[in-house]
């Protein structure tokens, strides 16, 4: 490659190489010399205490080196991936849901570790358990934490309102006023890589190295550094590379603390993977939410007023959902003018696995039950959804402008993005085609385009990136964001390109790895683009000033008559010229080359981005993300009435980008995010029987969607290009927008083609026919 | 644990081992052999990240002994191709943006050669009836199926312009 790769080009992902010839190294794929292999030994029960741990008996096992009991490590602190420190390295006292981790093997093989997990002998004293959020609140319900905990209170893990509005007035002044219930289901990330993590512990240097398949890895590195008395700067956590991530991959996880606690004491590297049972049943999955929603309007279809009441369960530790469902509330009245609301909702803590982070992050949750309830109202009032959508939309003279809620909103063309899409999948023939059984869903979803201050914990939004320039004039840019496959190097490469003219080949791109790259928050949300990528482009610009005063004095020019072409720095309107990296030599080498005063130095720049955005008040309100963006989707459904089932024949999506620094990886990354979601929408839930046990935590019952299930989506997925003022690239973030309406969009689709609102999620075949049959019975 | 000696040619290289008789096929080319850009993740056949092929056809190496290689060739994602002479449906794979995290891609790349040996113009719908023992999890499958057919329009290319002569580029495979 002989130019520079720029904004705006789909530059083919650099990294492709690597991962398609297999040689992109995994946790899983390391292969350090005196590797130990650890399995954890987790609770069979629910909810029990634990009496008692005879490790004897695995001890005695050929190739078992230690085992790790909760006695070893009653004297950790807790941990938490947000401000509720309720978890421990290993169930202290008491096991919380079936696959809470006890006790810890670390033997010679994976296979004499798995084998040892039976001889570890566990005394168990039962307890009730409850495993659902409404059920939890009950006044007898028993207590999962009953140690003192900030802010838990029984079962309350954590309540939030957001308010806005003469909610009372609203409501009296309603020609019509239209209850429902909602429920979302238990789905998993279940990225392809499962969690792991390898650490190893240099005594003499008192220096711990952990590779893990993460998304933060200095936030990890804190937790993890806290969690073992070690100073933050003797613990070094990198990041390989991570096969898919979707949010659940972020903080401290216990395997990462018994990897450490195991390489310290045998000395040797040891290693945890998690099989796919134990990621599908120990890891964080989506919150599940009851939503009771009461919506106010006129008769011309006016929303007035939306009050609702959320029971979002967080199964049995609180990790980040307390966050999952302030971002909800937040967004739940959407891209439409909606002048007053009443949102309440609670955390309630169950004897299930733990929910949390997964992509969308609430946002599907309440996309979902909001595009339902405005498809009930339209129908009640003999109105198109998308005609009752368009009465409610904000407009453009609303921006910029703030909602009632308190988002700060500069641009979200969310009435061009509803006419493109409708434009392109023709809208208005499909109504005119009434094909039996075809249903037509059509939705509009607000999303932060930024990143949320919303981290409990940290009055602080950054990421970070710094420029080492080499006196060849090439460039080594590390940042703290984690890609797991969104991108990120591809990204960096071309701002750099863009800012500096260097080529693709010439800048090398490293990521979370704590001993080389600067503090932040890591990857999660849609953030890495506007956080990091802000970043990058303030250290970029700020290296090439450096480098334009000093170019200037070499070509006796003024710095301002100076531009960038081709790898050159060029007096405009002249041939005279000095190549970048004969400058970066000149600083590096050349004191008498210099301008007077300045001495030779390294090219360093480092900068960070701290997202404009601020933590909402207590009533919610508050511009939590530093912008929105929006999208309208519409998507087509045909269902079969003898089975129930429903097949997605056709999809269009109008989504706001802001601006695309890259558009196929944008596509790419919609489509990626709009299959999730149609897993969510149709079959993804963990399943649990009447003792809490995982029913379907193996690929072959846990159906995530094949290549079958998918419509081959291309050309209908718009980018609409708003350019945001916010961010200094103009662009926003997309890696959630894509799962977020889905659900909405085919529980829409579905209640068009059956006359029958799905409330509930998955839509399942069942529950369709069930829906069909209800219905014929009642109209004979 | 009994063990058995097993000789068998990995990416065209002869290779003798001793291993335990019901050491699973993946896990002894990942473990033993080192190859480890063959992937494991799922516990029950259902991914197909650890696709490779036996004697020229398609398997799932964790459905696999690895003491039913004996005597026969395994091909592995590294014998497919090298940085600067792709496979061309690894080429495909990159040029489609049809890679995110990568896991799965090894695994993709393997199924969708083998598949295009034996259905050298396939139609859209079958190329998807071909991927359905893989997941991807990041892609949704629209680039991956496009990939797909952009390789069979390349190989086809290709035969026409040597005339049915070609041999493959990454030697795995006669
Ligand atoms: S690891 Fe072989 S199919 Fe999943
Ligand atoms: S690219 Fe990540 S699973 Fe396919």
């Amino acid at each position: 490659m002989t130019v520079a790769a720029r904004l705006g080009q789909s530059l083919p992902k650099v990294d492709n190489v690597a991962l398609a010839t297999g040689s992109a190294r995994y946790v899983g794929d390391l292969r350090p010399a005196g590797l130990l292999h650890g399995r954890i030994v987790r609770s069979p029960l629910a909810h029990a205490m634990v009496l008692g741990v005879d490790a004897s008996a695995a001890l005695a096992l050929p190739g078992v080196v230690c085992v790790i009991r909760p006695e070893d490590v009653a004297d950790l602190p807790g941990f938490s991936l947000a401000h509720i420190k309720d978890q421990r390295v290993l169930a202290a006292d008491r096991v919380r849901f079936v696959g809470d981790p006890v006790a810890a093997v670390i033997a010679v093989s994976e296979a004499i570790a798995e084998e040892a997990l039976d001889l570890v002998i566990v005394e168990y004293q039962e307890l009730p358990a409850v495993f659902d959020g409404e059920a939890a609140l009950a006044a007898d319900a028993p207590v999962i934490h009953p140690e003192p905990l900030d802010g838990v209170d029984g079962n309350v893990c954590w309540r939030q309102v957001c308010r806005a509005g003469d909610i009372d007035a609203a409501f009296a002044a309603a020609d019509l006023v239209l209850r429902e219930r909602f429920r979302t289901s238990k789905a998993h990330a279940m990225p392809m890589e499962t969690h792991g993590a390898l650490a190893e512990w240099d005594a003499a240097e008192e220096h711990l190295t952990l590779w893990s398949s993460t998304q933060n890895a200095h936030t990890l590195r804190d937790d993890l550094a806290d969690t073992l008395g070690l100073a933050r700067s003797r613990v070094r956590v990198i990041k390989p590379y991570v096969g898919g991530a979707f949010g659940h991959k972020e903080g401290l996880h216990s395997h990462e603390a018994l990897a450490a606690l195991g390489a310290m004491r045998t000395g040797r590297p040891v290693r945890f993977l998690l099989t796919r049972h134990e990621e599908f049943g120990a890891t964080v999955s989506r919150n599940v939410m009851v939503r009771d929603v009461e919506l106010a309007l006129r008769n011309d279809g006016t929303v007035l007023a939306w009050r609702e009441r959320i029971v979002q369960d967080c199964g049995a530790y609180a990790s980040i959902s307390p966050s999952v469902l302030a971002l909800s509330e937040f967004v739940t009245v959407g891209p439409y003018r909606t002048p007053a609301l009443d949102i309440q909702g609670v955390v309630a803590y169950t004897n299930t696995p733990p929910a949390g982070a997964f992509r969308g992050f609430g946002n599907p949750q309440a996309t979902f039950t909001r595009e339902l309830m405005f498809d009930i109202a339209a129908r009640r009032l003999g109105l198109d959804p998308a005609e009752f959508r368009r009465r409610n939309l904000l407009r453009s003279e609303d921006l910029p402008g703030t909602t009632a809620n308190g988002l700060r909103l500069q641009t979200l063309p969310i009435g061009e993005c509803a006419e493109r899409a409708m434009a392109a999948i023709d809208y208005d023939g499909l109504r005119r085609a009434r094909i039996p059984w075809r249903g037509v869903g059509i939705v509009n979803m607000i999303e932060w385009g930024g990143s949320c201050r919303w981290h409990p914990g940290y009055d602080a939004d950054t990421g970070s990136v710094t420029v080492t320039m080499a006196p060849d004039g090439s460039l080594t840019l590390g940042t703290d964001a984690a890609d797991s496959g969104q991108g990120h190097a591809t990204l960096f490469t071309q701002i750099a390109g863009e800012i500096l003219g260097v080529r693709a080949d010439q800048v090398r791109v490293v990521m979370a790895d704590t001993d080389a790259t600067p503090w932040g928050l890591g990857t999660y949300g849609s953030r890495t683009a506007v956080v990091q990528g802000s970043a990058a482009y303030r250290a970029l610009t700020l290296l090439r000033d450096r480098l334009a005063v000093v170019a200037a004095h070499l070509l006796e020019a003024d710095e301002r008559d100076l531009v960038l072409e081709a790898g050159r720095f060029v007096v405009a309107g002249t041939d005279r010229g000095v190549p970048v990296g004969d400058v970066a030599a000149v600083i590096h080498y050349d004191r008498s080359a210099l301008p007077p005063g300045m001495e030779p130095s390294a090219l360093v720049v480092s900068a960070t981005w701290d997202e404009p955005n601020e933590i909402p008040d207590a009533n919610g309100r508050g511009s939590f993300s530093g912008n929105y963006s929006c999208s309208t989707t519409i998507a087509v459904v045909d269902v079969d009435p003898e089975t129930g089932k429903v097949t997605v024949v056709d999809w269009a999506c109008a989504e706001d980008v802001g601006r695309a620094l890259n558009p196929a990886i944008v596509t790419t990354q919609l489509q990626g995010g709009i299959a999730q979601g149609i897993g969510f929408a149709l079959g993804e839930e963990l399943i649990l029987d009447e003792s809490g046990t995982l029913m379907n935590g193996s690929m072959a019952d846990y159906q995530v969607p094949t290549s079958l299930m998918i419509p081959l989506m291309e050309e209908r997925l718009i980018h609409v290009e708003s350019h945001d003022p916010v961010h200094p690239m103009g662009h926003k973030g997309i890696g959630e927008s894509g799962i977020t309406p889905p659900a909405a969009a085919i529980a829409c689709a579905v209640f068009d083609a059956i006359g029958v609102p799905i409330t509930s999620l998955p839509i399942s075949a069942e529950k369709v026919r069930a829906a069909i049959l209800a219905r014929v019975g009642s109209q004979r | 644990m009994r063990e058995r000696r097993i000789t068998l040619l990995v990416n065209g290289a002869p290779v003798t081992r001793t291993l335990a008789v019901e050491s699973l096929l993946r896990d002894f080319i990942r473990d033993d052999l080192g190859l480890t850009g063959t992937k494991a993740a799922c516990d029950d056949g259902m991914c197909g990240a650890c696709a490779v092929h036996l004697d020229g056809a398609p398997v799932k190496s964790c459905l696999v002994l690895a003491v039913e290689a004996d005597g026969r060739a395994i091909t592995t994602i590294e014998g497919m191709g090298r940085p600067g002479a792709l496979h061309p449906v690894q080429a495909a794979m990159a040029e489609a943006f049809a890679i995110q995290c990568g896991f799965c891609t090894p695994g993709m790349v393997m199924t969708i050669a083998a598949f295009l040996e034996d259905n050298p113009d396939p139609s859209t719908d079958q190329i998807r009836e071909a991927l359905v023992g893989n997941i991807c999890r990041c892609t949704g499958y629209v680039r991956i199926v496009q990939a797909a057919r952009a390789a069979a329009q390349a190989g086809r290319a290709l035969r026409a312009t040597r005339a049915g002569l070609a041999s493959d580029p990454a030697g795995g495979k006669p």
